[in-house]
């Protein structure tokens, strides 16, 4: 076949190249990374057979508590949806809409401490309570129903938002005609409502169930034992506390078996957009009873409750002066920095690799014969969906660890998972947007003769700039608040902060902890604002 | 745009050469002795600092801890790092362990004779060298709770709703130790009476240090720690409202133990640390710093003669643990999975 410019196909030969190379590499990972897991674990079928037990009992744990925690979520998501769309002009809803996109980036393990703050057994809620009733009524401050409370508190947020845009898409002309022919507000959700809300439900379950599946920091700090239990959180027990790496390795193939399947499943349903944006829309306001009105109140009174009360209760109970000594500790401003290193690395590397990817691929694109690198290319990035980062971590010390000092190389490691994990992330953000903007000015860029990294540096990036600022500061925060592969290969001589705030929480004052909290919520919030706002003020000016 | 790009290669510039330069460690002339230990060992409320200033007025070296999260977490991490570690000491097994740690080849005889003469029951090893010892107990608040129970027993089955906070057998030497006494004292039935004791556990924790500060941050009404611990109370914070209940069972005892690590590169500077465990310089530090008994005589400080001193002591051989550790810590698992 005959490409139609092909000078111009010839040009991007190095950049098809060097991408399908880096294609190769990332799938050569993740090739390594199976390979490492089922030579250390998985032909061993006798020793399968006698951790059997326990891999059942761990997988109906995590079962039933991601399978709560999903329909749990989608049901606190949708009924906010519901009420927020129906009030939107009471106050502080932007502010509590916004707290759903706080959600995406907030450290796990300030969530964490925060929670407790409020439900733990010396938490304010779990005080008023006994203090009317006279004793502990309520669930265990460690245990099931903590870890369900994390999840919900990390994913209804998140199905609020998508809930909403879906609702708020319900075409102007259908509410006019729902309008004039005076519906009731039961007979517009069946009509209307409810039919909008109906096709997200099984991509949204499936979709929070394997991120509840796969839970790590929230199962470790708030599961309490034992009893309530990750694959993850296995892999991780068999790593640091038994030391026994094939059946971290068994678990591991597992882990990634059932995350793979989740992930083919939700391939065929329709996806959902984590990151849409809320129009404001110039809605009717329909005239309902007190009794409705009340109701919708009651809802969103309880969402505030639910997710805006446990980050207040950590700025109202830090005693500054009693944690403020933190800041004195040469190991703070350690993890600090290294905290920072990481957001901003990882962020960066991830986004670059992403573009890289995103050109490689649009270029082959043209050229359709070959499309099989095109799908290679797309797969080298979704692939990371699948491996958490502490089956990474497992799998990349088993395989280097005759080879290099892990604990000592513990920065690229953590950096390497974090890039992983990033990588769908921002290329999720940055492909769509570069396809559009590339196949836009290409004829331009051609006549004015302007190509290579000159094109990059004048035309594509400033084109980019608020889906650049979107992608690098999710990741950084991301990055920068995790709390996974650091907790396999952290010491003292490499610390994070989201493992300093773990290991604070457990010991020596919760004084410090809730500073070392509140700072991080600062950073995560001040790294992804900063790069959002800092890509669109360049982006506005040049 | 073009100022942003630049910013943000000026940035990756500054990031790789700062990393370069934390990984520059500042070179000293004096030889390092490196000891891994558990966490409130090291801290500086723990024994430490003091024992550190002491070896070093006679070494000539530089003695640097490095705290660990958990005590059997030692073990773990020093097989994770296989030869490449830089551990030469390894302070905060206990003698339940000994077996099992002996068995995975990283440590050597450390060729000293012991003076250990205060033991409760006698112990002598080539390899692990006993630095100090107590008995394990559930600690409780006088003001919160009047009536503690008085047998492992009244524990489990009464109906009161108490919520201790326990450790994983797994990382915590004082996990195992409950677990070793459950068994010692239940025998084949000790998995239904872990299934029992279940709902009166507030949470497992990784290490003794995250369970006591639960316990006294209110969130649990008894803690799984020493006999020994009151003191700490009576004389660092001149509280008495502290207590160890004492069980009509008896009380596991435990003796924690330091070994030399194989591939260390000072084994002379390793070895006459170990002698130097028996010295006063070491020993008179252990009751008011890690709040154990130590394991030669001498005169205790006042606040420790009013202590628990239990019945019974109860304790394993290590060979009968190393045997069963693996099965024993599957039923616990298990029953506390239920």
């Amino acid at each position: 076949m005959i490409s139609p410019h092909p000078n111009l196909s010839r040009q991007y030969l190095p950049l098809i190249m060097s991408g399908v190379i880096l294609a190769m590499v990332l799938l050569g990972c993740v090739m390594g990374i199976i390979l490492t897991l089922l030579f250390t674990g998985g032909i061993d079928v006798l020793s399968l057979w006698a951790t059997s037990d326990r891999i059942l009992a761990t997988l109906k744990s995590a079962g039933i508590q991601a399978s709560l925690s999903a329909f749990l979520s989608v049901i606190i998501g949708f009924v906010g949806a519901y009420a927020l769309y129906y009030r939107p002009h009471w106050p502080g809803q932007k502010l509590l809409l916004q707290l759903g996109f706080i959600a995406m980036i907030l450290p796990t393990t300030v969530a964490a401490l925060a929670l407790t703050s409020l439900w733990g057994r010396t938490g304010i809620f779990r005080q008023s309570l006994e203090h009317l009733f006279g004793q502990d009524i309520l669930f265990d401050a460690y245990g099931l129903e903590m870890v369900i409370l994390a999840h919900i508190f990390f994913n209804a947020p998140l199905v609020m938002r998508v809930a909403l845009s879906c609702l708020q898409a319900i075409p102007q002309n259908q509410l006019k005609l729902a309008s004039q022919l005076g519906f009731s507000r039961m007979v517009r959700f069946q009509v209307m409502e409810a039919p909008a809300l109906l096709p997200l439900i099984p991509s949204l379950l499936g979709l929070i169930f394997l991120l509840c599946f796969s839970s790590f920091s929230l199962v470790l700090m708030l599961g309490g034992g034992p009893s309530v239990t990750t694959l993850e959180v296995a892999i991780y027990t068999s790593v640091r506390f038994e030391f026994d790496l094939p059946t971290a390795a068994i678990l591991s193939v597992i882990q990634l078996i059932c995350s793979a399947a989740v992930i083919l499943v939700l391939s065929v349903m329709t996806s959902v957009n984590w990151t849409t944006h809320i129009r404001p829309t110039h809605q009717i306001i329909w005239t309902d009873n007190r009794l409705a009105q009340l109701l919708d109140g009651g809802v969103i009174l309880a969402l505030w409750v639910m997710f805006a009360a446990p980050v207040m209760m950590l700025v109202i109970r830090s005693d500054l002066a009693a944690g403020l000594g933190i800041i004195y500790s040469p190991d703070f401003w350690d993890a600090a920095f290294s905290s920072l290193y990481l957001g901003l690395s990882a962020s960066i590397i991830s986004v670059c690799l992403s573009l890289w990817l995103a050109a490689a691929r649009y270029r082959l694109a043209q050229r359709r014969h070959i499309s099989v690198f095109r799908h290679l290319i797309s797969l080298s990035v979704s692939v990371y969906l699948v491996v958490p980062s502490i089956v990474l971590g497992t799998a990349s010390f088993i395989w280097l660890r005759g080879w290099i000092d892990i604990f000592s190389s513990a920065f690229w490691l953590v950096l390497a998972a974090n890039v992983a994990m990033g990588l769908p992330f921002a290329s999720r953000i940055l492909a769509g947007r570069y396809e559009t903007l590339t196949a836009r000015t290409d004829r331009l860029c051609q006549m004015l003769n302007i190509s290579g990294l000159r094109r990059l540096w004048h035309v594509t990036l400033p084109g980019m700039h608020i889906e650049l600022g979107l992608a690098l500061g999710l990741t950084a925060a991301l990055s920068f608040g995790d709390l996974g592969v650091i907790t396999l290969f952290g010491s003292d001589s490499f610390r994070t902060l989201p493992l300093m705030l773990y290991q604070y929480s457990a010991r020596y004052g919760a004084a410090e902890a809730d500073i070392l909290a509140l700072v991080m919520l600062a950073m995560a919030l001040l790294l992804y604002g900063g790069f959002t706002i800092l890509c669109r003020q360049l982006g506005r000016r040049s | 745009m073009r100022v942003f790009l630049s910013h943000v290669a000026g940035l990756s510039g500054l990031l790789m050469a700062s990393l370069g330069l934390s990984s520059y460690a500042l070179a000293s002339d004096k030889p390092v002795l490196t000891v891994y230990t558990y966490d409130s060992f090291a801290s500086e409320w723990g024994p430490g600092p003091a024992i550190e200033k002491n070896f070093e007025a006679v070494c000539d070296c530089d003695l640097h801890f490095v705290g660990l999260d958990s005590s059997i977490g030692i073990l773990g991490r020093l097989q994770l790092e296989g030869r490449s570690t830089e551990a030469d000491i390894a302070l905060g097994l206990d003698t339940n362990l000994t077996d099992v740690a002996r068995k995975t080849g990283l440590f050597m005889p450390h060729g000293q004779t012991s003076s250990a003469d205060a033991l409760p029951v006698p112990f002598e090893d080539d390899v692990f060298m006993p630095f100090d010892w107590g008995y394990f107990a559930f600690v409780y608040d006088t003001s919160r709770m009047q009536m503690p129970p008085r047998s492992l027993d009244e524990l489990i089955s009464s109906d009161k709703p108490v919520k201790i906070a326990i450790q994983d057998p797994r990382t915590s030497t004082p996990g195992l130790g409950l677990l070793l006494w459950m068994k010692s004292v239940y025998g084949d039935e000790a998995a239904a009476k872990w299934a029992q004791l279940q709902p009166k556990i507030l949470t497992v924790t990784k290490g003794w240090w995250d369970a006591y500060s639960l316990f006294l941050e209110g969130e649990a009404d008894m803690v799984l720690s020493y006999t020994t611990s009151p003191a700490y109370h009576i004389i660092a914070e001149g509280k008495d409202n502290y207590a160890a209940a004492a069980f009509d069972e008896g009380h596991y005892a435990q003796i924690e133990v330091a070994s030399i690590v194989s591939s260390t590169d000072v084994p002379e500077l390793a070895k006459s640390f170990m002698a130097f465990i028996h010295n006063d310089g070491f020993q008179s530090v252990i009751p008011t710093t890690n709040w154990m008994y130590p394991v030669t005589s001498s005169d205790l400080p006042d606040g420790f003669d009013g202590l628990v001193s239990p019945s019974k002591t109860l304790l394993f051989s290590a060979e009968e643990v190393a045997a069963n550790q693996k099965k024993w810590i599957e039923e616990w698992r298990q029953a506390s999975s239920q």
